[in-house]
């Protein structure tokens, strides 16, 4: 049972004629629906990105290691030698 | 298509299947773009939404659950595609500028070949509030269930048996209307 429940003005209405699409229309739609189906493609990944974030990465990290290093020469070793009281 | 054919195209969809595509698009794409025309009544923009309900179609495909009513599911997306545009037309205020009139309605009222009868209910239709024509062109013309057009537009099946009386109401009235201002013409 339909939602018209027999009634008669409803009945009409599903009497109106269907408007057509053109054909090459049709076919056009049907083309963009074939193409579209599957979802959205994942994207490739990125290697050249991943290569430059992975140089920047490694001369950030030495940059910091080596700025620890230059302190502890400045600091560190003043400091032990007074300390010590050799110098 | 009963239940159990809906079923395997429900599931040969999700996988990507493009016949079952196919299949479906044979059986509902006059019946969307027949929907469309009537709701926006401009030949093109019917024909555009059409194409744009047919790609959101495949590419939702694969997120079909089991025992989605595809009839139901593909008039909603349908018919979201037409309120989108018509909350961006009535943003577009380049159309006002430049084309005060308006486009003339392309609708099926139109068509030459339609007898007196059939043009005067296409245009009592036409000239309805955008609420009551969806309803009744959910149910009348497209002869969805009460249940299936209750889902598409997002309402409780009690809401939907009021809006379809007062859309049927609405309908006859207009019908009246018109033959009486044409037995006054005759007259």
């Amino acid at each position: 049972m339909n939602g018209r429940d027999d009634d008669p003005l409803l009945e009409k209405l599903r009497g109106l004629p269907a408007p057509k699409l053109a054909p090459a229309r049709r076919a056009k739609t049907l083309d963009a629906a074939e193409s579209a189906l599957g979802g959205k493609r994942r994207a490739g990944f990125r290697w050249p990105e991943l290569a430059l974030a992975s140089v920047l990465a490694l001369a950030g990290a030495l940059y910091t290691v080596e700025s620890f290093a230059r302190i502890g020469h400045i600091y560190g070793h003043t400091a032990v030698a007074s300390a010590d009281g050799t110098q | 298509m009963d239940r159990a054919e809906e079923a395997e195209l429900v599931a040969r969809l999700r996988k990507g299947d493009k016949a079952a595509l196919r299949v479906v698009y044979a059986s509902f794409s006059d019946r969307l773009f027949g929907f469309l025309l009537r709701l926006a009544r401009r030949r093109d923009v019917a024909e555009d939404l059409h194409q744009e309900t047919w790609v959101s179609v495949a590419r939702h495909a694969e997120r079909l659950a089991d025992g989605t009513d595809l009839a139901a599911w593909l008039f909603t997306i349908a018919r979201n595609k037409f309120r989108s545009w018509r909350r961006w037309a009535a943003l577009d205020f380049t159309r006002l500028a430049f084309d005060a009139e308006g486009p003339e309605p392309e609708g099926p009222s139109l068509r030459p070949d339609a007898g007196d009868e059939l043009v005067a209910l296409e245009k009592a239709l036409e000239a309805l509030p955008m609420a009551h024509r969806e309803v009744l062109l959910l149910v009348g013309v497209e002869g969805l269930e009460s249940k299936q057009a209750a889902e598409v537009l997002g309402i409780q099946p009690e809401a939907f048996r009021q809006r379809l009386s007062r859309a049927r109401a609405a309908l006859s009235e207009k019908l009246e209307g018109s033959a009486r201002k044409d037995a006054a013409v005759v007259g």
